[in-house]
C-alpha cells in the first residue's frame, strides 16, 4: 500500500489477488517484456498526444518556431531537471523488471 | 450513440422543494422520470467527468482502454479460433472434462493462448498501477476534496468503522490493489479505471441510467422508497434518484472508500442519495421499509452463503408488493437455471472460466455462475418472473431481467 494511504479507520488489509506473481508464458522473462512492451506503448501515447496538443496550442498563439524547436539545447538546469524526469520515468516502466516472483 | 438523447437533470430547486422525504410523497403512483443523456453541450459533458487534472495519465489511460478493446477484438478471437487445432494437435477431445486450472494451464500451452490471457492482464494490471500511483501522489489534495464534501449534501454519508467486514469482501476484485475495502482511494481508482471495462459508456452513467429506466416498478405503482446494495461508487443509485426524483434513495456498500467517494460524487452531481457503509446481508433498515431494492453486478462478487443472506435481507426490508431486482452477469437469463449453457461446457470455455475468475481476481463467479438465484428467492418466500426482454437488449453490457417479489 502506498505511504499516502494512511489507512483510514474505515479500510481493512485486503486479501491479496497475488496475480502480479503468476506467470503466464510459461518464462517469466517473457512476461516482464510483454508488461514492459505495453507500458512503453501507454507512455509513447501519451507523450505523442501532449506533443500533439502542445504544438496544437503553440501554433494557435503563433508562438512555435518549428526550426528552434529542432535546435534545442537544454541549460544545465534543465538538463538536470530532464534527468530526473527521465528517473522516475524509467522507474514507472521498467519496475516490472523489479517483482519478486 | 448517445446523443439521439436529450438532457435530463434533476433541478436543484425541484430537488429541494420535494425533499426526498416519505412523508411528502403522496399515496399516489410515484412520480417516476425517464434518464435521457445528452452529452452534446460542455455542461452536461462535465456534469460526471472522471478525468484527472493530468493530460499523460489520461492519455495513458485512453491508450489502455484502446489496447484492451485491441487485445479483445483481434488478438483473443485469434487464440480461440486456433483452440480447437490446438487440442486436436494434442490429441484432447474439445469436450474432454477437466477442472478449469487444469484447463487454463493446458490452453496456455498454445503461444498465441498465453500472450493473449497475459495481454489482458497486464492491461488491467497497469491500469490500476498508473491510477493508483497518480491518487496518491496526490493524496492531499484528494483527501481534501472528500473532507469537504463529507460535510456537504444534499445527500449523506455514513461511515462505519466498527464494522466487521467478512472476508469474502476483502478480496482485490478485479485485482485492483487494495480491492473495495483496503484503500483510500478506491472509489477513485474504481471510477477511473473502469473508463477501461465501460469503454464508450460509462462517463456518464449510460449504462447505469439505461438500467434505471428499465427497473420494474412494484404493481401499485408506488416508490417511496429505494435501495441500491452493494452500490459501489453509486452509479446506479445516483440513477435511481433521477428516475424517481420524489423518492428516498440509499445506497449501500461493505466498502468505506466506495460509499466515500460516492457521497462526493452524488455532491458534485447535486442528487440527494444517502450513501452508507453497511452489510448487504445485515443493512440494519426496519422491516417492510423498500418499494425497490436493486444491486448492480454485486452477487457474482460475493459467496453463495452471502447471496442467501442477501436475498433473505432484502426479503425482510422490502415492503409487501415490493420488488427485488439485481442485476449480473450471473443471473440465470429466462430459458436457463444455470449458468452452464450460457458459459459453455468444455476445455476452453473451463479454461476461459478460471482466466476470468483467478486472473481477474473475482474468486467467487464459479460459484455463482451456477447458484440458482430464482430457486433461492422463492425459498424465502418472494415470486419470482423473468419473462421480460433483456435489460439493454442488443447492446453490450446486456442483463436478464430477474423480478422477485414479496408476496403481498
Amino acid at each position: 500500500m502506498p505511504e499516502s494511504n494512511k489507512r483510514p479507520d474505515y479500510t481493512v488489509d485486503p486479501i491479496r489477488s497475488g496475480v502480479e506473481k503468476e506467470v503466464i508464458t510459461g518464462n517469466p522473462h517473457i512476461d516482464n517484456l510483454m508488461t514492459v512492451v505495453v507500458a512503453l506503448g501507454a507512455e509513447l501515447w501519451a507523450s505523442k498526444r501532449r506533443e500533439a496538443v502542445l504544438e496544437k496550442m503553440l501554433e494557435e498563439k503563433g508562438v512555435i518556431n518549428r526550426a528552434k524547436l529542432e535546435a534545442h539545447r537544454p541549460t544545465k538546469a534543465e538538463e538536470a531537471a530532464e534527468d530526473e524526469m527521465r528517473d522516475a520515468y524509467i522507474k514507472r516502466v521498467f519496475s516490472t523488471f523489479t517483482r519478486n516472483i | 450513440m448517445f446523443n439521439r438523447r436529450t438532457v435530463f437533470a434533476v433541478p436543484a430547486a425541484a430537488a429541494a422543494a420535494v425533499g426526498a422525504l416519505t412523508s411528502k410523497v403522496t399515496q399516489a403512483a410515484t412520480a417516476v422520470k425517464d434518464i435521457k443523456v445528452d452529452v452534446s453541450t460542455d455542461k452536461e459533458a462535465k456534469r460526471h467527468d472522471i478525468h484527472t487534472e493530468d493530460l499523460d495519465l489520461n492519455s495513458a489511460q485512453a491508450f489502455l482502454t484502446g489496447f484492451r478493446k485491441y487485445v479483445a477484438r483481434n488478438v483473443s478471437p485469434v487464440a480461440r479460433s486456433r483452440a480447437e487445432a490446438y487440442l486436436a494437435s494434442k490429441g484432447v477431445a474439445k469436450d474432454k472434462e477437466m477442472s478449469s486450472p487444469e484447463a487454463y494451464a493446458f490452453m496456455l500451452g498454445d503461444p498465441v493462448y498465453a500472450w493473449a490471457s497475459r495481454l489482458s492482464v497486464t492491461t488491467q494490471q497497469l491500469t490500476w498501477h498508473t491510477l493508483v500511483e497518480h491518487y496518491h501522489r496526490n493524496a492531499d489534495n484528494y483527501m481534501s476534496e472528500m473532507e469537504k464534501a463529507d460535510k456537504s449534501g444534499p445527500g449523506t454519508l455514513e461511515l462505519n468503522p466498527d464494522l466487521r467486514l467478512p472476508e469474502y469482501t476483502k478480496h482485490e476484485i478485479h485485482i485492483q490493489p487494495g480491492g473495495y475495502v483496503g484503500d483510500a482511494f478506491a472509489g477513485h481508482i474504481y471510477h477511473s479505471g473502469t473508463k477501461n471495462f465501460y469503454q464508450e459508456e460509462n462517463d456518464h452513467d449510460e449504462i447505469h441510467a439505461s438500467l434505471a429506466n428499465e427497473l420494474r416498478l412494484p404493481a401499485d405503482g408506488k416508490v417511496t422508497r429505494v435501495l441500491d446494495l452493494g452500490c459501489g461508487i453509486g452509479q446506479l443509485t445516483t440513477a435511481c434518484k433521477d428516475r424517481f426524483p420524489q423518492a428516498e434513495v440509499w445506497g449501500i456498500d461493505v466498502g468505506g472508500p466506495m460509499v466515500r467517494y460516492s457521497h462526493l460524487r452524488a455532491t458534485k452531481l447535486n442528487s440527494e442519495v444517502h450513501f452508507a457503509q453497511r452489510l448487504a446481508e445485515d443493512t440494519k433498515f426496519p422491516d417492510n421499509h423498500f418499494d425497490i431494492i436493486t444491486s448492480y453486478i454485486m452477487f457474482h462478487e460475493v459467496t453463495q452463503e452471502a447471496s442467501r443472506k442477501i436475498i433473505a435481507e432484502a426479503h425482510r426490508i422490502l415492503r409487501p408488493g415490493g420488488v427485488f431486482i439485481p442485476y449480473d452477469f450471473v443471473m440465470p437469463p429466462k430459458e436457463q437455471d444455470t449458468a452452464a449453457g450460457r458459459r459453455g461446457t468444455g476445455v476452453v470455455a473451463a479454461a476461459g472460466s478460471y482466466a476470468g475468475s483467478r486472473m481477474n481476481g473475482e474468486p467467487f463467479i464459479p460459484q455463482q455462475s451456477v447458484m440458482n438465484f430464482p430457486e433461492e428467492m422463492r425459498k424465502v418466500g418472494f415470486t419470482t418472473a423473468r419473462d421480460f426482454a433483456p435489460v439493454r437488449a442488443g447492446k453490450p453490457f446486456t442483463f436478464p431481467t430477474l423480478v422477485a417479489t414479496k408476496t403481498a
